[in-house]
């Protein structure tokens, strides 16, 4: 991976078709909701799909290399990764 | 004669998630990936996802690795490669070219082939299974040149090819063997519901009818029904499910039925073999049924299970499978084992006539094994922990039946 750092990410709901490789990655960060897609879940409680700043998760503590892995585990290119100017890091 | 410690035949995800999990736990053994298909990883899902097909992501989207990926983890990837013989008891291996590979230990993640029927005229152009990249290639390229569509089946695959077909503009009609839309997975009810919303669309659907013909010369230009009736089509998509001949793995003395039989933690009946993936008939634990299951989560878990234990590890195989098919304006889910024996029975939950219904699988009378949800996934997660907790329903089958209780609600004390 690039120097990047990783500082937002989404999950675009109507790509997501809830496969869960996200899930099994980084379970602490992601999960299926009642419609069966990924949502994000945060330190406020709050779960969202919407695009989130990586201070505001639950885990404050995942790595780069969790959450990257885990946006390529996603076999339809449904989560995003931004850095700190807001450049898409992933899909590359 | 080359040798490996680790040699996986298969290069889809759960072979390749296998091979990483090795590499990661033994960075010194050495390990070998045989791939019929001459790519890197790709997503196979999104093969049939409408967005791919009509080039709104692009192309190399599909690509879930790099082909230096492979150099950079010390796997030898020797793709291209079809592997068409298998002596367990000298642990040889043997290529479509005649190379032998000595191993140690072996991974079977080979996939379940597309179940091919005989129809005449089906090698024409615009004739396409759902396979591999190059299918997805050829069907991209004839539905921009295709006025008229026939999808051939009733599954997972049929389903988003009609969807796929009708989002790209193309008149297009279904024609399926079966009674109803997706049976015998759905049962009848479900199946309208696919069928209403098919003709809405403008589809036509063809019931318990069958292709006997393809026309045209080089290209197709239309099919002959089973009745007779002819119907114009410059493309012929089949999604008639699977079907694993496998007789080069007979012949090794592995134990095949509908896939590679295989225990809880994916051994075969063969010593130092075991199997991953689509192609796995594996004892399913939640279940207590031998099951296969055809998604991408389940084959890279079972890859990375498999591995383990190639390790020497002795880990258990336990996920319940769901996924969810979405087109129409439906959202179809699975959860379980949904298909029934005579043991079977199902227990519905909402009106079809609605578009949202539940059917929920019990199994001799007492136990959940499965369901299906037509616009109702909020069902998904209770069915899902009734199946996991294997609780008996004698108690609360009315409760299962009234779709306006909540199921959640069944077990929240």
């Amino acid at each position: 991976m690039s120097d990047k750092k990783i500082t937002s990410l989404k999950v675009d709901r109507d790509t997501c078709i809830g496969a869960a490789p996200c899930v099994a990655t980084a379970s602490n960060v992601f999960e299926l909701d009642d419609e069966q897609k990924a949502v994000i879940k945060l330190k406020s409680g709050e779960k969202t799909s919407d695009r989130v700043s990586k201070i505001d998760l639950q885990d404050e503590t995942i790595t780069d290399e969790t959450l990257l892995a885990a946006a390529q585990s996603c076999p339809v290119r449904a989560i995003y990764l931004y850095d700190e100017e807001g450049n898409q890091i992933f899909p590359a | 004669m080359k040798k490996y410690k680790y040699l996986i035949i298969g290069g889809g995800i759960a072979g390749t998630t296998a091979a990483e999990t090795l590499r990661k736990e033994q960075p010194e053994a050495s390990v070998a990936i045989i791939s019929a298909e001459p790519h890197p990883l790709y997503s196979r899902i999104l093969l049939s996802k409408p967005n791919f097909f009509l080039e709104k992501v692009p192309f190399d989207t599909i690509w879930m690795r790099k082909p230096e990926w492979y150099t950079q983890q010390g796997i030898d990837y020797l793709s291209g490669q079809e592997a068409t013989m298998l002596d367990a008891t000298n642990h040889l291996v043997t290529l479509a070219n005649g190379t032998q590979i000595e191993y140690e230990k072996l991974l079977l993640a080979i996939g379940c082939p597309v179940r091919r029927v005989s129809i005449p005229g089906l090698d024409k152009r615009g004739c396409n299974y759902v396979k591999t990249v190059e299918d997805a290639r050829e069907i991209i390229t004839n539905v921009k040149r295709a006025r008229r569509a026939i999808v051939v089946g009733s599954g997972f695959i049929s389903f988003e090819m009609l969807d796929m077909l009708h989002l790209a503009g193309l008149e297009v009609e279904a024609v399926i063997r079966e009674k109803y839309f997706w049976e015998p997975l759905l049962d009848e009810p479900a199946g309208r519901i696919i069928e209403r919303r098919l003709a809405e669309t403008g589809i036509k659907v063809h019931l318990e009818s069958e292709v006997s013909e393809v026309l045209g010369d080089d290209s197709v230009t239309g099919v002959v029904l089973k009745n007779g009736e002819q119907v114009e089509s410059q493309i012929v998509i089949l999604g008639v499910g699977t079907q694993l001949t496998g007789e080069w793995l007979k012949l090794a003395g592995l134990e095949i039925r509908r896939g590679i039989v295989a225990t809880e933690r994916l051994e075969t009946n063969l010593a130092d073999i075991w199997t991953a993936g689509d192609v796995a008939e594996f004892k399913d634990v939640i279940l207590d049924s031998f099951n296969m299951c055809g998604l991408w989560i389940n084959a890279q878990l079972q890859g990375q299970i498999a591995a383990l234990n190639m390790l020497g590890r002795s880990e258990v195989y336990r996920r319940l499978s769901s996924y969810i098919a979405h087109g129409f304006g439906l959202n179809i889910g699975f959860v379980g084992q949904v298909w029934r024996d005579k043991d079977c029975e199902i227990i519905s939950r909402g009106d079809p006539l609605t578009n949202h219904y539940t059917g929920i699988v019990i199994r001799g009378g007492q136990r959940i094994i499965g369901g299906f949800m037509m616009n109702t996934t909020q069902d998904m997660a209770p069915i899902t922990r009734l199946i996991e907790a294997g609780v008996d329903i004698l108690n609360f089958r009315n409760q299962l039946a009234d779709s306006t209780i909540d199921l959640s609600s069944l077990f929240s004390e």
